[in-house]
Formats: structure tokens, C-alpha cells, sequence
């Protein structure tokens, strides 16, 4: 019996702290919030976007401590630097084994709302549609219904470097006053080709009118400014000869009649074009304007120096196009159709709309854009930028383009024939009628006219 | 079947599981892939034979089809010439082993060099602007040269060239290997009889390595088949299509425009053609064993 008393004796004094921590314990649990893990995914440099979105989820957990809420956001991120692509294929395939990111980046929105990876954002835009510029979310829009998020809205705008004019002759009033002519429609895109023709001619720099050395949707701004269309209002792919033929005959004859183009052009790598343009090499470049930082790290500037020296301008009117313009073409990020917590995703989006639009004005501003969403463009941030801060007028003649199925194809076959017509190696003709076979042979529902 | 046969088989079977799991399965995933419409949003739609219509279909394929053969034949010819030259030349003419082993040396640097940097020294040495290397150079001799645009201009030779070079060191090392095992006496009798060196190359070099020259022509055209790095690195298959081969379609109609559908047919084309080289060599080998024995 008293061996039966000691044994009882013992295990009760090892229950002891078995019971003690338990009853340690509930509390504990109670106190402690439900972390809930998202994970985040970002490719390239423009971190600042994950970075908001980041920032933005602890003003959102402030906010849940005050109403209360047990849940705490954290995350798990997972920046990358590879061609865009294999980006999204990565994406794709995460998704395939249930290993999605939460919130990712993604180059072609499309593709994604095809393989429906991507949540419906439609009611968090719509509760929240005052809040962003106007027609952000057309490119990311499907049977009415908005799917990606715009971090920021870069357009792409025509450069050209003020001194070039300068050593034309040109007087500061005449030079103040371009942007305004462009603007107005006096001056046409006709006349900026003959003023890059006369700046190279007086010296005022060795090329007129450079672009990127790769397939873009640069070139499908020059096609628009020429008159010529590639989408429909339902975002069906257009091929349009005559517009086409019009883009091929200006694209060689830049190259291979009045040489303000280098026949070479696509043989050069980035830094030496960005260079060209930085330096004044190039009087003129199309593109997006976030590419500008790019361009003056290349020729050694600052942001400052750089906007001192170049002018950002709207696509000119032309004869065969009505009005000037600017492209809006945001970036997007989206979230996983097979998000564990679509809600608090949502919660994330709204606040970037909201309250933490400064985070936005961050990342505008550190990419030289402007903001997709109202509040942000306001801030002293972006009103502080040297860049942007006296072009906020551009984002009122910005058009977006929707999504179009085929595209990815109709820009690699564009700058196919670019290539070759710039280097005088077919003729614009010829080029229209190969790209027009490799189209039908390729992109389905096509119309062409 | 021999124990000895079965021997052999087990200790095989691995292998065979290996290739199995990373070259049949895959060669079979990519068959149905290309009876699919396959694109970047990764569904699957099966649409018969579309594909393989639109290779026959598109009339870049002939230019495609045309720059390969030119490719490979013209390729290889100079690979296997130069390959034999520089084997009789650091094995037969040259005594020396220490010099002969120097040349070799020499010309296994571009095999040893990672394609990526190799492209880029292509690309600095042709660079079409005035600081390109080749026209720095020629205008240090010639003032008034105007740079030229040496990809653009001659893609097709420079893809060649940049091939023949980096292929050398390979063929060169079997080719030195088994002049190197040919008997002395066949040598020294040959100069007995007054031989010349050119008959000596005619008549003993070339009739002892010709297994190895078989092996090599094999070799370089299954390589110069498939093998398409260079050419992306340095032309990307341009302009136009001036140096598209059919590996390297295949790859920017699968990766470049997302059509994996469309580009797993254009593989699968290529597997025959492999597979139908490889069959007629082992019929070629076989048939030469029986008429042997």
C-alpha cells in the first residue's frame, strides 16, 4: 500500500508541470493573433510595388488591432530578377501544384485571365472606383469583370532633348512653346520627323529618332499616330495593310532615306542606346517614360540634370490621326484565384486605394510615373519628382489599351520586319505581306481591313 | 538468353530507367503536346494535326529548312577538314609533344568557354558601331573605312564560323588520338618506298581514322542538328529569318511566342529526323559487320 502511495505519490508531482503549463497556456492563445502568412511575389526592379503592398498590410494590421480582429499579416516574399516569360510560366505552374503566391506581378494580364488564375477584383474596384484615375483597369477588364491591379500608371510619351534645339537655333520661347503645339495639334507628327531630319542636319545631334532595340508596344503607338489600328473596341486584333504599310514606309525611310534612325539601331544593346539618348547622341526616343531613369543613369546623369535637358511630349496628331495621346500602360499585380484569404487580399488592395496611397506615390515616384490611383498623384512625392512633376497634364490625353489576344505575336512579327526594313533589307510592301501570312497562319480571330 | 546476356541487362537497367524517365517520357509528353494548342495559359486543347498543317503551311519553313541543311553541311564539312588538317598536324608533322599538346590547347579554349561568353566576344568583336573591334581595327589601318555592320550583313557566315570554332577542339582530339594509334611500321614503309607526305595522308592517315571520321560526321551533324545556343546568342535566328535553323524555331515559336503546341511539333519533326540518322547508321554499321564476316 505504501508503494501503491509513493507511485501515486510521484506521478502526480510529474503531471504537476504537464497540467501547470497547460493551465499556462490558454491564456496565451487568447492573446496571441492568428498569423496568417501571404506570400508575395515580384519579378525586375521595381520592388517598390511588392514594397507597398507590404508596407500597406501594416497599417492594415493597425487597423485590425483596433477593430479588434485576431489577425496579424504577415509575409513571405519572393523577389526574382528573370526574363518575364519564364515569370509567369513559374507562376502558372505554382499554381498548378497549389504552391501559388498570394499577390503576384505579371507581364501579360491575359494569359492569366485565360487560364482563370486570377481573382475577380471587381467589387473591391467598384466599392473603391473614385478612387482611381479613369480607365486604369481597362486592359485588365473581361466580360466586365477587373482582375489585376495597377500599381501606377507610366505612359508612353515621345522624349526629345531641348539642347538639341537650342543648337539649331531655336530661341527659349520657341522652344517653351513645342509641347504646347503638340498639344494643340499645330504640330504634326509629319513635322517632328522633318524637325529630327533638321536637327541632325545642323549638327544638333547625330540621330533624330531612336526607339528600343526589341519587340515593345512602342512601335504600336508610332502605328496609331500613323492612323493605323491593331484592336478593335472588343479587343479583337486588327491587321490593318494600309496603316501597316504607312508605319514600314516612315520605319525605312528613317533608316535608309533621311538616316535619323541608325540602320544598326537593333544590333545596339540598351545601355548603348540609353546612353545615346542621355547624351544627346539621339535627339529624339519614344518609349515608356519610366525607361527615363534608365537613360540618365546611363549617360551619368541625375534625375535632375536629366529633366533639365529633356522634354516629355505627347504623341503629335498626324495626318491620317485625329488627336495627340499618350499610352497608359500600368503595370498590374494580381491575386491568386487560389488564395487561402482572398478577403484580407482585398482588404490589401483597398488600402492602397485609401489610405496608403502615399505607398503608391513612393513607387511612382521612384519609377518617374504617375500614379493610377487619384490620391497619390496629389502627393508632394510625385509633385516633387523633377520628372513628372510638370507633365501631370499628359495623364488627360492617356488612352489604355484593352487586353488583345494575339498581341504578344503581332509585336514579334512587327519588330521582325523592323529589323529587317531598318537594315533596307526587305521593303515596306514586302514586309506587310510576310507579317500578314505569319499573322493568319498564327493568331486566330483575326480582322483585317 | 546467357547469363552473361542478363548479367549485362541488370546492370543496364538503371541507365535504361534513367533515359526512360528523363528523355522517353519527356520525347512522349512533347508527341501529345504537339497535337495541342498548348499557349502561356497552360490548358489544354487538343487540335489533331493543326499543327503539324502550319509548319507545312507556313512558307518560312522551306528558308528554315533550307538554313539548316546549309548549316549543318557546310558547318561540318569545315569541322571534319579542319579537325583531320589540325590532327595530322600536331600528331604526324609536328614530333613535338609538348608544342603539339600547346595547339591543342589553344584551340580547346572556345569548347571550354561558357556560350554565353563566347556570344558576347562575337558580338564586341562584330559590333556594328565604330567602337566594334574588327572596325576599330581596320580603321586603325584605314582611316576612311566606314564601319560596317558585320552580323546584319553576313549572319550566315558568322554563325559558321563562330560554330567551326568553338566544334574544333572535339573532332581534332579523336582524330590526333587515333593517328596516334596508327602502327609506326605503316609509316616508316611507306617512306621506305619513296611515299610523299600528301600520299602518306591519302593512302595510311585517312583509311585508318575512317571509323573515327564516320563518328565524328555523326556526331557534328546530330549536334549542329539540335544545338541552336550559339545562333540565339549571336543573330537570335536574324534578321528576318537569315539564320533561323529548325531547333531554334522551335524554341521562339515554344518559348518567344508561347505556342508550345506549335513548337512541340516542330521538335517532334526534328526527333524523327534524329531517330531516322541514327537507325540508317546503325543499318550502315550492321550492314558493314556482315559484309565483314
Amino acid at each position: 500500500m505504501k508503494k501503491t502511495l509513493v507511485l501515486l505519490a510521484l506521478s502526480l508531482l510529474m503531471l504537476y508541470p504537464v497540467f501547470a503549463a497547460g493551465a499556462n497556456e490558454k491564456p496565451q492563445i487568447v492573446a496571441e493573433k492568428q498569423v496568417v502568412t501571404l506570400k508575395i511575389s515580384h519579378n525586375m526592379d521595381f520592388t517598390t510595388i511588392p514594397e507597398a503592398v507590404v508596407d500597406a498590410a501594416e497599417r492594415v494590421n493597425a487597423r485590425y488591432a483596433k477593430e479588434g480582429k485576431n489577425i496579424r499579416i504577415a509575409f513571405e516574399k519572393d523577389y526574382q530578377t528573370i526574363d518575364w516569360t519564364e515569370y509567369q510560366n513559374n507562376i502558372v505552374f505554382a499554381h498548378k501544384i497549389d504552391d501559388a503566391p498570394d499577390i503576384f506581378a505579371m507581364s501579360d494580364p491575359a494569359g492569366l485571365m485565360k487560364a482563370g488564375l486570377l481573382l475577380d477584383l471587381t467589387d473591391m474596384v467598384k466599392a473603391n472606383s473614385s478612387k482611381f484615375v479613369n480607365n486604369v483597369f481597362t486592359p485588365v477588364t473581361e466580360n466586365g469583370k477587373i482582375y489585376a491591379f495597377p500599381p501606377d500608371l507610366p505612359v508612353r510619351v515621345i522624349y526629345y532633348n531641348r539642347n538639341g534645339l537650342k543648337a539649331i537655333g531655336w530661341n527659349d520661347a520657341d522652344i517653351k512653346a513645342l509641347p504646347g503645339k503638340i498639344q494643340s495639334g499645330v504640330f504634326k507628327f509629319e513635322d517632328f520627323l522633318a524637325l529630327c531630319q533638321e536637327v541632325v542636319a545642323k549638327g544638333g545631334a547625330k540621330y533624330g529618332l531612336t526607339h528600343r532595340p526589341g519587340a515593345g508596344a512602342d512601335f504600336l503607338d508610332i502605328l496609331n499616330v500613323l492612323g493605323g489600328q491593331y484592336y478593335d473596341e472588343k479587343g479583337t486584333l486588327v491587321f490593318d495593310e494600309k496603316g501597316l504599310t504607312r508605319f514600314f514606309q516612315m520605319t525605312y525611310d528613317n533608316a535608309n532615306v533621311t538616316k535619323i534612325t541608325p540602320q544598326n539601331l537593333n544590333q545596339m544593346g540598351w545601355t548603348t542606346i540609353n546612353t545615346m539618348v542621355g547624351t544627346g547622341d539621339s535627339f529624339a526616343y519614344y518609349g515608356p517614360i519610366y525607361s527615363c531613369s534608365y537613360v540618365a543613369s546611363a549617360a551619368k546623369l541625375t534625375n535632375e540634370q536629366f529633366a533639365a535637358q529633356e522634354e516629355f511630349v505627347l504623341f503629335p496628331a498626324s495626318k491620317y490621326s485625329a488627336k495627340p495621346f499618350v499610352v497608359a500602360a500600368p503595370q498590374y499585380i494580381g491575386i491568386s484565384a487560389k488564395t487561402k484569404y482572398p478577403e484580407i487580399c482585398l482588404d490589401l488592395f483597398a488600402e492602397l486605394a485609401n489610405g496608403s496611397a502615399d505607398l503608391l506615390a513612393r513607387h511612382a515616384a521612384k519609377i518617374n510615373s504617375l500614379s493610377s490611383v487619384v490620391a497619390a498623384n496629389d502627393d508632394p512625392q510625385i509633385a516633387a519628382n523633377p520628372i513628372i512633376k510638370d507633365i501631370a497634364y499628359l495623364a488627360d490625353y492617356a488612352i489604355t489599351v484593352p487586353t488583345i489576344y494575339g498581341i504578344a505575336n503581332y509585336r514579334s512579327e512587327l519588330f521582325k520586319q523592323i529589323v529587317a526594313l531598318e537594315l533596307g533589307q526587305t521593303t515596306p510592301a514586302k514586309a506587310v505581306a510576310d507579317m500578314k501570312v505569319q499573322i493568319q497562319l498564327n493568331v486566330k480571330d483575326v480582322i483585317y481591313k | 538468353m546467357k547469363g552473361k546476356d542478363l548479367q549485362g541487362y541488370a546492370f543496364l537497367s538503371p541507365f535504361l530507367i534513367l533515359v526512360s524517365i528523363f528523355y522517353i517520357a519527356p520525347a512522349i509528353l512533347t508527341i501529345i503536346m504537339s497535337f495541342s494548342s498548348l499557349d502561356g495559359a497552360f490548358l489544354w486543347e487538343f487540335v489533331g494535326f493543326e499543327n503539324y498543317g502550319k509548319i507545312f503551311r507556313d512558307p518560312n519553313t522551306f528558308l528554315i529548312l533550307r538554313n539548316t541543311i546549309l548549316y549543318i553541311v557546310i558547318s561540318m564539312a569545315i569541322i571534319v577538314l579542319l579537325d583531320l588538317f589540325i590532327a595530322t598536324l600536331t600528331t604526324y608533322f609536328i614530333k613535338s609533344d609538348g608544342w603539339a599538346s600547346f595547339f591543342k590547347s589553344i584551340i580547346m579554349i572556345p569548347m571550354i568557354t561558357p556560350s554565353v561568353v563566347y556570344s558576347v566576344l562575337w558580338i564586341w568583336y562584330l559590333d556594328a558601331s565604330d567602337s566594334g573591334f574588327i572596325n576599330s581595327f581596320i580603321r586603325f589601318f584605314d582611316t576612311d573605312f566606314v564601319s560596317v555592320n558585320w552580323i546584319a550583313k553576313y549572319p550566315f557566315q558568322v554563325i559558321i564560323i563562330a560554330q567551326v570554332v568553338v566544334s574544333l577542339a572535339y573532332g581534332a582530339i579523336i582524330f590526333s588520338s587515333a593517328i596516334r594509334s596508327i602502327p609506326d611500321n605503316q609509316f616508316k614503309a611507306a617512306h621506305v618506298d619513296g611515299a610523299g607526305e600528301w600520299e602518306i595522308v591519302k593512302t595510311i592517315i585517312i583509311p585508318n581514322i575512317r571509323p573515327h571520321i564516320k563518328f565524328i560526321i555523326m556526331w557534328e551533324t546530330l549536334g549542329l542538328m539540335t544545338n541552336y545556343l550559339n545562333i540565339l546568342l549571336i543573330t537570335n535566328g536574324g534578321p528576318l529569318n537569315r539564320t533561323e535553323v529548325w531547333a531554334l524555331s522551335a524554341y521562339h515559336k515554344a518559348f518567344i511566342d508561347q505556342q508550345y503546341g506549335y513548337g512541340a511539333a516542330i521538335s517532334v519533326l526534328l526527333i524523327l529526323v534524329v531517330f531516322m540518322i541514327m537507325l540508317l547508321w546503325m543499318f550502315a554499321s550492321k550492314s558493314k559487320k556482315e559484309g565483314e564476316e
